[in-house]
């Protein structure tokens, strides 16, 4: 029975796992990894995973702090400049934590990356679910010829409608603003076929059921269909949050000016060094960290009630 | 409580007629059972009835009101689905109410919070736990109530939709198969259950199946369903005894009956291979198709002449032994099979390959022409009994 484990195939196909997942993990380490070191550690990698934590001089705090005086190099300064040097002396962690906060209204971009992503999914379902709804279980005229423009918009990448999308929103003056982040995925071809492919394996029993008791198509919707399709929807939150709060394209194009209203990857731009003085990799990387980890955490939870599931058993 | 009437009721689908001019009148309270193959169009006529389907053309009355447009709940039925099409995220008592809570609340009451707080919902409510909690005791699934329907076995199931449909107190209940799911144990103990059910509640009940057995055990009346059409409407004993069409005879019984090949001569006298049928036909000069059925027939001796043939299989049911039989006549029987139902006594002395002489008992046979309609006997001609035992006594 030995014999079973340790054979050729599975060894390779395990082999072939393992570099996978170093391949996909190794990003995350180095983000990570450099979201704790100091410049100096990241730029001759050095120090590990942790980085030896020394005290680091924060450039940022210096700036704020000196004042235009300190430049004639008489002794008080000198003494007043140590004295700043010391009180912005930080451990690297935090000055990349800090720096990620402080120097970029980071709280800000994650709030506008919920608002933004929250609309699009919440408006995704709004129209995705009776849309599947009507293509798996009603009949009528032109249903299949609907489902294959469904399957073909699928096949066409959003960068290949961009360019007219945003003369679109710009003709209607709605570029900066939140209705440019998130009008353009209100309909989300994906999520129509992902639901409709949930909904054709639910018993057509199970609506009759629910008109003899009396149910419009609306609640039959909502109430009955909604309900049972439970797994499918996080499925497709999964795909369509990922997307939405990782998107730069399309913020980027259609955000020109206000800070404000920046989603949490147009904040990782704060720190790709614009002014002249490198980039900042460790604030970048923290900030990197802090926006993924909401995503990895909401997976997480996912996945649990992915395996525990709504199960279907009802109906058979 | 209503009578339900179909007048030529038609459906075409794009590529078949599924129905051809359907007509049906259940009585008041009746048990009626559509019953033939799949892909007879029983359970379109059924939604048909429901208001799940709109038919091409013909009218559907309930209580003598034309239905016609008007929706599934509307027309106050009740439906029983095969796969009981329970709502899966509510639980058994939330199923049972959801019919009772669309049809008696109004849309403000329904709503969440503000529902509540008016004064009539609570008086409503009152009642309608009332009647879940009537129908859970009738169907003693008290215990069940806050469960879900993924917890439970097919036959809770069962009893679950039942208890949906039954809670409303429908004109008439549409049952689509709904003992299909269940194990073959099961199913015999809720086709005794349906019926006292049906007894007890005094309603309209129409029921589709495609076992024969459900049929003839619970209805009334049966209807025999085939390509569409309606092919006889009539008690389980006439539909069984009494047959009007070959493929009612066919359908209808386990095992299935006997069929072979006869002719009648211009006296309406019937020549079939080695039986000796003694009923005249009013029909004359004609091939036929004879058909009796396996407890009509008796294995005989030798020099008493009968259908030769020889065992190719004994079913053994206990109580009764079903002998299939080939026949061994190089006549127009030639090859057919036949089933002889005897008593285990008799089964014993046969074996796989025993050579056997099948002849009929008292009861005649019954003649069916080319078109499969049945051919009426004359008269005088059916064998009395004392006549007939004579007959065997020689």
């Amino acid at each position: 029975m030995t014999a079973h484990r340790f054979t050729i195939t599975e060894t390779l196909k395990h082999l072939v796992l393992i570099l996978g997942a170093i391949v996909v993990a190794l990003p995350f380490y180095v983000m990570l990894s450099s979201s704790l070191k100091s410049p100096g550690e990241i730029e001759r990698n050095e120090g590990g995973f942790f980085g030896s934590q020394a005290l680091m001089v924060d450039e940022y705090c210096m700036k704020r702090g000196e004042p235009e005086g300190f430049a004639n190099g008489n002794v008080s300064s000198e003494t007043a400049l140590a004295n700043l040097r010391e009180s912005c002396s930080k451990r690297p962690a935090l000055f990349n934590y800090a720096t990620a906060f402080s120097e970029a209204p980071l709280l800000r971009y994650l709030l506008n990356g919920v608002i933004v992503t929250a609309s699009i999914f919440l408006l995704q379902v709004l129209v995705a679910v009776p849309a599947a709804y009507a293509l798996s279980k009603l009949r009528f005229w032109g249903r299949d010829m609907v489902f294959s423009l469904v399957l073909i918009c699928l096949l066409l990448p959003v960068h290949a409608v961009a360019l007219p999308l945003y003369i679109v929103l710009a003709k209607l003056g709605l570029t900066n603003s939140y209705a440019a982040l998130v009008i353009p995925w209100t309909i989300s071809v994906f999520g129509i076929f992902l639901m409709r492919q949930f909904f054709s394996t639910v018993p057509d029993d199970l609506v009759d059921a629910a008109r003899m008791d009396g149910m419009t198509e609306w609640s039959i919707v909502w109430k009955v269909m909604l309900p049972t399709a439970v797994p499918a929807l996080l499925a497709f939150a999964i795909f369509s949050v990922v997307a939405h709060w990782n998107d730069y394209f399309w913020p980027r194009m259609v955000l020109t000016g206000d800070r404000s209203l920046f989603t949490p990857p147009l904040g990782l731009d704060e720190f790709r060094g614009g002014g002249g003085d490198g980039s900042l990799y460790g604030p970048m990387m923290a900030t990197a960290t802090v926006i993924v980890a909401p995503l990895i955490v909401a997976f997480l939870l996912a996945q649990r009630r992915f395996v525990e599931g709504i199960t279907l058993s009802g109906m058979k | 409580m209503a009578t339900i009437e179909l007048r030529e009721i038609r459906k075409a689908f794009p590529k078949a007629d599924v129905l051809k001019g359907v007509n049906l009148r259940i009585g008041d309270g009746e048990f009626v059972s559509l019953v033939g193959p799949s892909g007879c169009g029983k359970s379109t006529l059924l939604r048909i009835i429901a208001g799940l389907e709109d038919q091409t053309s013909g009218d559907v009355l309930i209580g003598g009101r034309n239905v016609g447009g008007i929706r599934p709940s509307a027309r106050d039925l009740a439906m029983v689905f095969q796969s009981y099409a329970l709502y899966p995220h509510l639980t058994v008592e939330e199923n049972i109410r959801t019919p009772l809570r669309l049809r008696d609340l109004t849309t403000t009451e329904r709503l969440p919070f503000v529902g509540p707080l008016l004064p009539s919902h609570r008086s409503k409510m009152r009642a309608i736990d009332a009647a879940v909690a009537e129908t859970a005791n009738t169907l003693k699934i008290t215990q069940l109530l806050n469960r879900r329907p993924g917890h439970l076995s097919g036959g809770q199931r069962q009893r679950v939709a039942l208890g949906r449909a039954m809670v409303r107190k429908p004109v008439a209940f549409l049952m689509d198969e709904p003992l299909s799911n269940l194990d073959a144990a099961l199913r015999v103990h809720m086709r005794s259950e349906l019926s006292e059910l049906h007894r007890a509640l005094g309603s309209t009940f129409i029921y589709v199946t495609h076992d024969q057995a459900e049929a003839l055990t619970m209805s009334d009346r049966i209807a025999v369903m085939m390509g569409g059409e309606i092919l006889q409407v009539a008690t389980p004993d006439q539909v069984y005894d009494d047959p009007q069409d070959l493929r009612v005879a066919e359908f209808i019984g386990s095992p299935k009956i006997n069929t072979l090949p006869a002719t009648v001569d211009s006296e309406g006298r019937i020549t079939a291979p080695g039986l000796s049928v003694r009923q005249r036909l009013h029909a004359t000069s004609q091939d036929i198709t004879i058909a009796v059925r396996s407890e009509h027939l008796r294995f005989c001796k030798a020099e008493e002449g009968g259908l030769s043939a020889k065992v190719v299989h004994k079913e053994n049911l206990g109580s009764d032994v079903f002998v299939h039989a080939r026949v061994s006549d190089m006549g127009p029987a030639g090859g057919n099979r036949v089933v002889v139902r005897v008593t285990p006594e008799t089964a014993h002395m046969l074996h796989v390959g025993s050579p056997v002489n099948i002849d009929l008992t008292t009861k005649g046979v019954m003649a069916f022409a080319t078109d499969n309609s049945r051919l009426a006997n004359r008269l005088d001609s059916t064998p009395r009994p004392a006549e007939a035992a004579v007959a065997v006594g020689a």
